[in-house]
């Protein structure tokens, strides 16, 4: 195996990297949701008026989207390609659980009872001020 | 005429990566590319686009529609814009020969000096893969190439 290689990845900065990820993940993402829709690259190039061998280029993993781009890939497939965690934790419904650990455990289960939910912070407070995450 | 043999690279989870080692050169052709572009701060962005790219391949598999074929050969591309290329064949989701790359200088491969007899090699080499394999002298076994791995170059 080639040391010489295997130097080289470890030397990959990690924004090229994730540029490479990202790049990846958006042309899987395309890749599926065209298989899912019945279409092929050919189509996706119609429907954005776009030779079909510069979709293929883009296809490839190393290519440079721009959100331009991938808004008008986004509208002609009728489906998200990126869904930041921001707009994961809008859409995530919180619900309370209780959690007691050992530490708090001599205060029994009861006494838990008088507390309350606090939706901004997402977290439990008992009256006396004990905080429950 | 040159001889040379396609020998294991690297291996990955998903891939079995190959090199072209040219009879008499101390280095293989993959590993004669990293040595000239690695420490070369102009293609620094392309040359780690192309590592960065051949690692997740190997994680994840060497399907087609990542490749832009050159001929029989494929060139590994940075989007528009960037000219550094290194060449490979594409055997199966599981098998990839690497071989050298260049600076590609023009529209057409065959104006770009620095680009053109790696892009000439590498498609002899895949000629001759994919003969050997036609002709059975050449067998794939899961991610394994098995058989005549010895050619000799056209001149």
């Amino acid at each position: 195996m080639s040391k010489i290689f295997e130097q080289a990845v470890k030397n990959v900065p990690n924004e090229v990297k994730r540029f490479v990820d990202h790049s990846f993940e958006i042309v899987d993402q395309i890749h599926d949701i065209l298989e899912k829709q019945g279409k092929n690259q050919r189509d996706l190039a119609s429907m954005l008026n776009k030779k079909e061998s510069e979709v293929s280029k883009w296809m490839q993993g190393t290519h440079n989207f721009t959100i331009k781009s991938i808004a008008k890939i986004e509208e002609v497939l009728g489906e998200s390609l990126i869904v930041t965690p921001r707009k994961i934790v809008r859409k995530t419904k919180f619900i309370p659980v209780y959690i007691q650990s050992e530490k708090h455990r001599h205060i029994g289960s009861d006494s838990l009872r008088g507390g309350k939910w606090s939706e901004s912070k997402n977290v439990f407070t008992e009256s006396k001020g004990l905080r429950v995450a | 005429m040159k001889r040379y043999t396609i020998t294991k690279y690297h291996e990955y989870p998903a891939v079995q990566l190959y090199t072209v080692e040219f009879e008499g050169l101390e280095s293989n052709e993959t590993d004669l590319f990293i040595s000239r572009f690695s420490s070369l701060e102009e293609h620094s962005f392309d040359f780690n686009a192309i590592i960065s790219w051949i690692n997740r391949i190997g994680e994840y598999g060497a399907l087609e529609r990542y490749f832009r074929p050159e001929k029989r050969a494929c060139a590994i591309p940075i989007s528009s814009g960037h000219n550094l290329r290194l060449y490979c064949f594409r055997v199966t989701d599981e098998i990839l020969i690497l071989g050298n790359g260049g600076v590609k200088s023009s529209q057409k491969v065959k104006n770009s000096p620095d680009c053109f007899p790696h892009f000439e090699i590498m498609n002899q080499v895949a000629t001759k893969v994919y003969w050997a394999l036609k002709n059975e002298k050449l067998k794939i076994a899961g991610r394994e190439l098995i058989g005549k791995l010895n050619f000799k170059t056209q001149s």
